[in-house]
């Protein structure tokens, strides 16, 4: 269907707008100019900031430099979760641009992978879709593929090319007609207010009686506070890419429109602005 | 047909909602943002150069420095 092509090509070209600052206890040998940049939903912080490492280290001292990470009003951003994930969680009801404070040293350990090489964020993707097809197909279909194939999966994601990644992609979306979906949804809820990392557990797409299971469905198994019941007042929102997807939207369908490139939903919940 | 409505409706809000999203995060700041690199291009390229100039003209006093000492 056309409009579906629509959809996948609107959630991988989405971006936001972000403005990077140095942190004020950093050391510098002159003021550095703030560095703006889109910043796209479905990839990786550490992957596309070169230019603003670029930008920063024009005004620091060689010696006062370690390795570059970021925060949004005291949290430290993991970069091994998708940007978009980061701003719909963190920020999504604040004022654009997303305001970012960039810091090259005292680097926290105990809250941040550390992140070398353009290698190591390649691994964690990888990672993530032989993950997602364990639930999916058993691990078959990504087994089935060769080592060039993997690569073109990365490349693209890397080099933002939706054709190139799409061809090899929709061997990952595939399943038999006959049992109407995947085996399991891979899927992560995300809580703003909570230590817990995420949600993730085995959920499937349809049910014993053959009734497709939906977004609801979903949050009334794994976060029943998600949901408003008729009269509540509504407290929490549910964003995936940055909208609310409607309850009734079939998760199957979710799970291969909304997807992230590294084949997991991933599905903020954040309480609604009080204002 | 019932079937067929309801399957738009879920799907037709997805499809909007993606592009008022990138209406307000993406549209809204693509020039501005292309501008404003441009401009910070030139500063830096102003920098560099301003650099040079006057490490030029330092040299050329104290080249005059230097024959005057003669």
């Amino acid at each position: 269907m056309a409009d579906d092509k629509d959809v996948l090509r609107d959630v991988w070209f989405g971006r936001i707008p972000t403005c990077f600052t140095l942190n004020q206890d950093e050391v510098t040998e002159r003021e550095a100019e703030a560095y703006y940049l889109l910043l796209p939903r479905v990839s990786y912080l550490t992957l596309v900031t070169d230019k603003v490492k670029k930008h920063f280290l024009k005004v620091m001292r060689a010696e006062d430099v370690e390795e570059m990470w970021f925060e949004y009003e005291g949290t430290p951003l993991k970069w091994h979760y998708p940007i978009g994930v980061l701003f719909d969680l963190h920020a999504s009801n604040s004022v654009l641009p997303w305001s970012i404070s960039v810091h090259f040293k005292n680097f926290p350990d105990r809250d941040l992978l550390h992140c070398p090489s353009s290698s190591v964020i390649e691994a964690h993707f990888m990672s993530s879709i032989k993950e997602a097809d364990a639930l999916k197909h058993k691990s078959q279909v990504v087994n089935d593929m060769q080592k060039k194939d993997h690569k073109q999966l990365w490349m693209g994601l890397q080099n933002d090319k939706f054709d190139q990644f799409w061809a090899m992609n929709r061997k990952l979306m595939e399943y038999p007609t006959e049992e109407g979906g995947f085996r399991y949804i891979p899927f992560r809820i995300y809580q703003a207010m909570s230590d817990r990392p995420f949600i993730q557990k085995l959920f499937r797409p349809v049910s014993p009686e053959g009734n497709a299971y939906t977004l609801g469905d979903l949050l009334k198994e794994m976060y029943p506070a998600a949901i408003t019941n008729d009269g509540e007042q509504k407290r929490y929102q549910v964003v995936i890419h940055g909208i609310e997807p409607l309850l009734e939207t079939p998760l199957q369908w979710l799970s291969e429109h909304l997807s992230h490139p590294d084949n997991f939903l991933h599905i903020c919940v954040v309480p609604t602005p009080s204002d | 047909m019932a079937e067929r409505r309801g399957e738009c409706l879920w799907k037709k809000h997805v499809a909007e909602q993606l592009k008022l999203r990138d209406r307000e995060q993406r549209q809204a700041f693509e020039e501005i943002i292309l501008q404003y690199n441009r401009l910070l291009e030139k500063a830096d390229l102003q920098a560099v150069l301003s650099e040079r100039y006057q490490a030029d003209k330092y040299d050329v006093q104290r080249g005059h420095e230097s024959s005057a000492a003669d």
